[in-house]
Parts: structure tokens; sequence; C-alpha cells
């Protein structure tokens, strides 16, 4: 038992530094402007409207001069699943430097009351909580917009 | 309505503060004997000022601690020191590193890091504040839910929060008695948590109140001036802002 939580104690700390050597490297290119923009209805058209936002600033600023990270959770979590027609944007704009975050929270939640896998459309990456990684990014300076 | 209208917001804050001149004064006084809405606005402007006062003087209650080992020396304490901030930064690294861990496998990490973190966390902790505007039952819950997993997630890792829960118009009946399916789960929060508080909207209260709906709320809400300026006030300070 302790050489298994050694085992992955060390596992994880030689990962934290991989992680930790990433951000730096992230960290150093940090662009002007940072912005987080929050889904969390399963409303189409606010959805749509989310990634026209986050369209419109990269148009506005620049691709080069913004960060952009679309958080969905709770039941905005279907525009990363094909069940909402919103969500067959998702890959093309993560392709142009949107972020597209899953909260993973919603989604262990929605695969336990369904007995079934949920799948995520491509592009798109997980975090442990949605509105833990929003908190997370306005300490880092993200502007916050919900649509 | 017209005694209410005369008294401006400021000039009410102004009063319970005590800054006014006496002509000013004796006005407000005046308009408080003539509306008891104004009254109990007064009461809770300065309830909610105790309560900040409170909130900024109190030293946070210390955390649970990991069952006390028996006191070891020298070598074996630094190693011990060492081990706890290599755990400690691989807890923090498992909650950046999204998805794949799950909380299950870092208790231990967890609970050894607890004082340490706690103690670091007590003198900055996390602010965070959600909105409500709307009485929809279904969002409320999702509101409660959120705000349970974040109340959650510190408390298991040790770290220090407050949390605010702003509601406005109609998310208002949020707080409502016998309104609200969520009042249940309100209670049940505030009890297990003493990091929450439920702020609702003096103005909405008021323009409530004014056209004959009095809204009594839960005794778990306490009322501030005006639930926009309240989060603009606490933006300000460097709250976190999450709008359900």
């Amino acid at each position: 038992m302790i050489i298994r939580t050694l085992k992955l104690t060390l596992g994880s700390a030689l990962m934290a530094l991989l992680v930790l050597a990433g951000q730096q490297a992230v960290a150093d290119s940090d662009p002007k402007h940072k912005i987080v923009i929050q889904v969390s209805t399963d409303d189409v058209r606010t959805q749509n409207i989310a990634m026209n936002n986050a369209v419109n600033l990269q148009k506005a600023l620049g691709q080069d001069n913004v960060a952009i990270e679309i958080v969905a959770y709770g039941p905005g979590l279907t525009m990363l699943t094909p069940k909402s027609p919103a969500s067959k944007r998702v890959p093309n704009l993560a392709m142009q430097d949107i972020t597209f975050s899953a909260c993973g929270n919603t989604k262990a939640k929605m695969e336990e009351k369904s007995g079934k896998k949920v799948v995520l459309v491509d592009g798109v990456r997980m975090v442990q909580a949605g509105v833990l990684r929003i908190m997370e990014l306005q300490e880092e300076g993200y502007a916050y917009v919900r649509p | 309505m017209s005694s209410l209208n005369d008294i401006s917001q400021e000039q009410l804050e102004a009063f319970v503060d005590g800054q006014l001149d006496a002509p000013d004064k004796a006005r407000v006084l005046l308009a408080l004997e003539a509306s008891e809405t104004l009254r109990t606005q007064v009461a809770e402007l300065r309830r909610l000022k105790d309560m900040v006062r409170l909130a900024y003087d109190e030293v946070p209650e210390p955390l649970p601690r990991p069952i006390a080992s028996p006191p070891i020396g020298g070598y074996a304490v630094a190693a011990a020191a060492g081990a706890l901030i290599m755990l400690a930064v691989t807890q923090l690294i498992a909650w950046n590193w999204n998805g794949k861990s799950s909380l299950g496998d870092h208790s231990v990490a967890t609970a050894a890091t607890a004082p340490p973190q706690a103690s670091l966390a007590a003198v900055d902790p996390e602010l965070v504040m959600f909105h409500i505007s709307t009485s929809d039952d279904r969002v409320g819950t999702e509101l409660l839910d959120q705000v349970e997993l974040v109340a959650s997630q510190y408390r298991r890792s040790g770290r220090a929060l407050r949390v605010v829960v702003v509601a406005n118009n109609e998310g208002l009946r949020l707080y409502q008695v016998g309104h609200s399916q969520n009042e249940r789960r309100i209670r049940e929060l505030f009890a297990r948590y003493d990091n929450i508080t439920f702020a609702a909207c003096g103005n909405t209260l008021q323009r409530l109140a004014g056209s004959g709906d009095s809204v009594r709320l839960l005794p778990q809400a306490i009322v501030v001036d005006s639930g926009v300026a309240e989060i603009a006030r606490r933006q300000q300070q460097g709250w976190k802002y999450i709008r359900i």
C-alpha cells in the first residue's frame, strides 16, 4: 500500500514537473486579452451566441492577441455533445484556437442518470468542474462573459 | 411610497453609518417613522454591516487535523515535511491536471496536506459570488448544486473559501418562504457550511412590497441594499463572479 502510494506520488510528481514546464511555456506567450465564456444552458440559441461572441472577439482583437475559452457545464454541456445542433461548429472553432472545456462533474452526473456514456464532439477537453475552471480563469485575469 | 423615494440609498447608508448632519438625519428619522419597509431596510443594513465586520474579524476555524502522530525528531520531521510538500505539489497539479484524476485517488494526499494548506489559505480565502435573477426552480437547483460542489471541494482540500449567493429580481423567489422547492436545500447548506452567505436584493424586496407582494424570506437570507451594487462592489474587491 505504502509502496503503491509512493509510486503514485513519484509518478504524479514527475507529471507535475512536466505540467509546470508546459504551463511556463504558455505563460511566456500570454496574449493581451483573455476571455472566458460560460455556457450553462441547453438553449441552442444561447449556445450559438456564445460561439458567435468568441468568433467576433477573435476578429475584433486579432486571433493572436486573445485567448478564448468556452466553459460548458450543467445543461450547457449539451453544446459539446451531438445532442445539440450547435455542437457541429465546435470542432472547427476548436481548430481556430478557441478552447472548449467540458465539465467532468456534469458529464459524470449525466452518465449516472442515463446509464450511457456521454460522447463529446472533437476538439473538446475535459476539466474537473466547469465552475472551478471559471474561478481559476478569473484568477488568471480572464474577463467573464455569460451570453 | 413617496417617503421611500425621498430617501436615497446613499442617504440611508450614511444614516446607518452615522454620517448624516442633523437636518438630513431628522428627515430620515421622519421617513422611518412612516415606513416599515424603510425600517426593515435600516435594520438589515445594520445587520449586514455587523456581519461584514464579523466576517473580517473572524479567524477561520481550524480544520479537523489528521490523527495526531507521536512526536518524532530530527530527520524524521524533515523527511515528513519533504513528503508533505511533495504531496502538496502533487495535489495541486492533480487539481490542475484536468479530468483524469478522481479525487478519491488523492484522499491520502489531501488529509496529509490539509493543515499546511489551510494555514496558507486562512490568510487569503478564495472569494466567489454566484448570482441568480430568475425564479425557475431548475436554475435554483443548478445554482445550489454548483455552490455545494465548490464548497465541498474546498473543504475537502482544506482551502479557505467564502461564498456569497446574490439573488435579485425574480431570483429572490429562491429565498421566499413557501415558494421555492429548494427551501430545504438552502437550510441544509446553511447548516453544513458556515462560509456561505445568502444575500437578497433590498431594492427588489422593496419593489415587490410596493406592488402588494410582500415576500417573506428564509431566515438564512440577509438583505443587502441592492443586488447589483453588491455584485459590483465585491467584483472590485476581487471576488470571482458566476452568474447562473
